[in-house]
């Protein structure tokens, strides 16, 4: 069953290509999250989902109905969905009830259910005390609240979601992006997050649609994202890795310093790449050399910082020119120059594509 | 140890106060702070005081008394006066409205075709002076001769036009012809500034593009219209020219053309000051209401991601806004100037149109024969540079010493700048005349006395621009200069005035073309060697001289669009109507 589907969506400017044949769908009450840099297009999807913007090419449909293609596109107004803008967009000439209000006058909802349910939804996003007052009046975070009651109130069909938390400050994000978890699942409205901040994306997804270049790179759960970038883009946009340069060479893969048999590493398929992502927290240091069954190699630390949850080291490995990244306790601490031992666990070497479209 | 650097520091404060008190009463802070003091005392504090003294005043034997507010409103044509004033002002002002608000938001919002073309419009019948705009309507809409009933008698075979400008209606219509540019102003700005996803916010909630219209664009807007009407209403209250050119032919009286009426003989100077009264007090009263209807809610809006505004797809109705516009310029400026030109060209301006009738006589009379106009248009352009040059050096100076709060009641010193914008300009001549005609001043007839009415009237627009430019200056930047080791006197040389040059001269401009038409300030105070040309043109308007009259404004026209020209090249489209 599906609510929303994306077919080949494109738009482009000119010879500018903005979003390029981009396909996704998602399941009612699903949340999902566009993650990508500024310029990848995440916006202009967005954008068209809600009506504002008109594809090129591709199609839009919601529950099985045409909404967008390259010849019609039906207005926002018309779509029965509702969308929280990064600048809120509250209107300071009306009070936070009449903000509420606005999208069930719209709906010609009868005065006294309008009230009810405004009242209603405000004291979901604990702001019923506040409801005469003017945005101009409310700190950021109950700005924000408002503009998701605004959202919420109408039980729109798809909720639309524009880097909503990126005007707060850092505190206070934290908050909100498991407010907007809990309001998603007391309502379960499905749901499109649009953001740069992979945190955000992963409290509050899903699923997590990583966006290159107009296209999707990969979508998945946040877990198995994380688990298995299934490109050097995602590697190094998700957390953090070391890309791995290896070669396979009948039943085995050969890197540098080292070989491994192709069934330890983490994948069921053949591998077709010669690029691999380690996390940097999959390695372990010691400072003599550990007796174990994974991977075992000398090195030295290169440079070293500090992050107060942890240690970032860089270890030089001492055969060859390899050189990884690896976070650590904060409470094993090495000194620069110090001689190492790494171990590393084969199965946490994931073969990765080269990126679809460098 | 504490005790130690106690005494180290109160030895240095001992030293830092050691210094003569005579040596610290002469620092530069302090004498630029009298001269200043001094300076605003003289204009405006001084003017002001002696408006209402003279109200109060016996004019025989100078004693105290109420008999000037008894003459005043005594008689019902002189409060009748007062009535046809207010009328006026409130018709006037929703004629503006009307005009306004509709090309405003069709030229900020809208897909409607010639949006350039338009807003060029508005700002053209911005730079024609509203003296002028009534010649122009006078010599297309005089009950027999005017040019528009001539072409309807023609056509039609009819013993009368369609339009008697004479009327309270045709001065209605004619002042709003030049007082609606700074709605549109105003109006514009606010809906340019208006974030995009303020609408689509609405729009996704299900409003269609006239409900977000008229519930979210134009309410948004609301603050800016109410804001510009409120001031036009002002400026037709004050306003001078364009009555005396056509409600005194009407045979009726507005309160401007009244106080002129005290002024001539027998002057009574006291019962003017009176009678203008009411004029500050409703001045006053209305800029307070405004502030305190506005204070609430915020109207400053968040920016949203700027870049993508789409137009309002308006369909067929773009075409009536269009023509809607067209007919707004050509009753402004295309009919207004061709008629002025086509006047300025001919012998005899009432005469068919033919090749016998064209001459060049007119300008060479305005420009070489007669002394008089020679003078005046000396006179105005001379006033107008010193005016220009005072008023922003003394606004930008006000500004900064405000803005860096470099002296004790610097924010005492921005208000009583701004106050001479409480004052219409007829009442400021009042004031002026009052405080400097009679001893020990004796002023009246100087070009001074002209000279510092101007600088008064324009302060207030010359410390605003001089104001909101410093505002969006960061103090970083002369911070900079100060911890680099310049001082105070450095970073404005060499940091404030280098990066404010093009506002402070945009702000000269601007007050350079509005001192060359102001009016109402001039009247009472120019004597026989001090004309200038807006007081020649009403001289000239009561003699029927429309000729010599027409090739004046002609040149006061091609003076302002030089001006203009200039700005445009050196500034940028737009450089006297940006609010910021």
């Amino acid at each position: 069953m599906t609510k929303l589907t994306l077919t080949d969506l494109t738009k482009s400017y000119g010879s500018t290509v903005v979003v390029d044949r981009l396909n996704l769908t998602l399941r009612p009450g699903e949340f999902v999250s566009l993650l990508g840099p500024s310029g990848c297009g995440k916006t202009t999807t967005l954008r068209m989902v809600a009506g504002f913007v008109t594809p090129t090419g591709g199609t839009i449909e919601m529950d099985g109905q045409l909404m967008s293609s390259a010849r019609m596109s039906l207005p926002p107004e018309k779509r029965q969905m509702s969308m929280i803008f990064q600048s809120y967009a509250l209107w300071p000439n009306m009070t936070v009830a009449q903000n509420v209000a606005f999208g069930l006058k719209m709906r010609k909802v009868p005065r006294a259910e309008a009230r009810q349910r405004v009242a209603q939804i405000l004291d979901v996003v604990q702001l019923g005390h506040l409801a005469e007052r003017y945005p101009n009046e409310l700190s950021g975070g109950q700005q924000q609240r408002v503009s998701l009651a605004r959202a919420l109130v109408v039980k729109p069909d798809i909720l639309l979601l524009d880097e909503p938390l990126s005007n707060l400050d850092a505190n206070l994000r934290e908050g909100m992006r498991s407010e907007i978890r809990r309001l998603h699942d007391e309502f379960g409205i499905t749901s499109i997050y649009v953001t740069h901040d992979q945190s955000e994306a992963m409290t509050t997804s899903d699923r997590i649609a990583v966006m290159n270049k107009g296209r999707i790179e990969q979508i998945d759960d946040p877990q198995t994202l994380y688990r298995r970038p299934r490109t050097r883009y995602v590697a190094e946009f998700i957390g953090r890795s070391n890309i791995l340069d290896g070669s396979v060479s009948g039943t085995g893969v050969v890197f540098k310093e080292f070989e491994v048999a192709a069934g330890r590493l983490d994948t069921r398929t053949p591998i077709r790449t010669d690029a691999f992502s380690l996390r940097t927290q999959n390695i372990a240091l010691h400072d003599t050399r550990p007796n174990s069954d994974f991977i075992v190699l000398p090195g030295s630390i290169a440079h070293r910082s500090f992050l107060g949850e942890s240690w970032d080291y860089a270890v030089q490995s001492d055969g060859s020119d390899l050189r990884l990244r690896v976070l650590s306790p904060p409470r094993q601490v090495f000194e620069v120059g110090q001689k190492v031992w790494l171990e590393i666990d084969p199965s946490h070497i994931v073969p990765i594509q080269e990126d679809q479209h460098a | 140890m504490a005790e130690i650097g106690l005494t180290k520091s109160r030895e240095r404060a001992k030293t830092n106060s050691g210094w003569s008190p005579v040596r610290r009463a002469i620092n530069p802070a302090t004498l630029i702070a009298v001269a200043l003091a001094l300076a605003l005392l003289l204009l405006v504090a001084n003017p002001l005081f002696h408006l209402v003294k003279y109200s109060l005043t016996r004019a025989s034997d100078g004693s105290f008394t109420f008999a000037n507010y008894a003459a005043a409103f005594g008689r019902p044509r002189y409060v009748q006066a007062l009535i046809n004033t207010l009328e006026l002002a409130a018709v006037a002002s929703a004629i503006c409205a009307a005009i306004a608000v509709p090309l405003a938001w069709a030229v900020s919002r809208t897909n409607m075709p010639g949006r350039g073309f338009v807003h060029a419009m508005v700002l053209a019948s911005f730079l024609i002076p509203p003296f002028v705009g009534a010649i122009g309507w006078i010599l297309l809409g005089g009950p027999n001769s005017g040019w528009i009933n001539r072409v309807w008698m023609a056509l039609t075979g009819a013993s009368s036009g369609p339009i008697n400008i004479f009327t309270f209606t045709g001065l209605a219509v004619v002042t709003a012809l030049y007082s609606f540019p700074l709605i549109y102003v105003f109006t514009k700005s606010a809906l340019d500034m208006i974030s995009t996803e303020m609408e689509e916010a609405a729009s996704i909630l299900g409003a269609g593009p006239a409900q977000i219209t008229f519930r979210i664009t134009l309410p948004l807007a609301l603050p800016a219209i109410l804001g510009s009407v409120t001031l036009v209403f002002l400026e037709v209250l004050g306003l001078y020219g364009t009555p005396a050119l056509i409600a005194i032919p009407a045979r009726f009286n507005v309160v401007t053309t009244q106080l002129a009426a005290f002024f001539e003989n027998p002057v009574r100077v006291e019962v003017a000051a009176a009678f203008s009264m009411p004029m500050v007090g409703i001045t006053v009263l209305l800029l307070w209401l405004q502030r305190r209807l506005l204070s609430r809610k915020s109207y400053v809006t968040v920016g949203g991601k700027g870049g993508h505004r789409t137009p309002l797809e308006l369909g067929a109705l773009r075409w009536v806004l269009f023509a809607y516009a067209m007919l707004i310029a050509a009753i402004t400026v295309v009919l207004p100037v061709v008629v002025i030109v086509q006047t300025a060209l001919s012998k005899a301006w009432a005469a068919p149109l033919s090749a016998a009738n064209l001459t060049l006589a007119n300008f060479t009379q305005v420009l070489f024969d007669q002394a008089t106009v020679r003078q005046a248009l000396l006179n105005t352009f001379n006033y107008s540079i010193v005016t220009a040059t005072i008023c922003v050096a003394l606004g930008f100076a006000v500004a900064y010493i405000s803005a860096r709060r470099l002296l004790p009641f610097a924010g005492a010193l921005s208000t009583v700048t701004l106050a001479p914008f409480a004052v219409p300009g007829i009442v400021l001549a009042i004031c002026f005349y009052a405080a400097y005609a009679p001893p020990p001043f004796k002023l009246y007839g100087t070009g001074a006395l002209v000279v510092v009415a101007f600088v008064t009237r324009f302060l207030p627009i010359a410390f605003t621009n001089a104001n909101s430019a410093i505002q969006g200056l960061h103090t970083e930047l002369e911070e900079a200069v100060r911890i680099a080791g310049g001082g105070r006197r450095r970073a404005l040389l060499q940091v404030v005035l280098p990066i404010l040059k093009k506002s402070l001269f945009g702000s000269w401009l601007l007050i350079f073309i509005i001192a060359t038409r102001e009016l109402s300030t001039a009247m009472f105070l120019s004597g026989p060697q001090t004309r200038v040309i807006s007081v020649l043109s009403l001289e000239l308007s009561e003699q029927g001289q429309y000729e010599m009259l027409s090739a004046i404004s002609v040149l006061l026209l091609l003076v302002t669009a030089a001006v203009t020209l200039v700005g445009t090249l050196a500034l940028g489209r737009d450089f006297m109507l940006r609010r910021t």
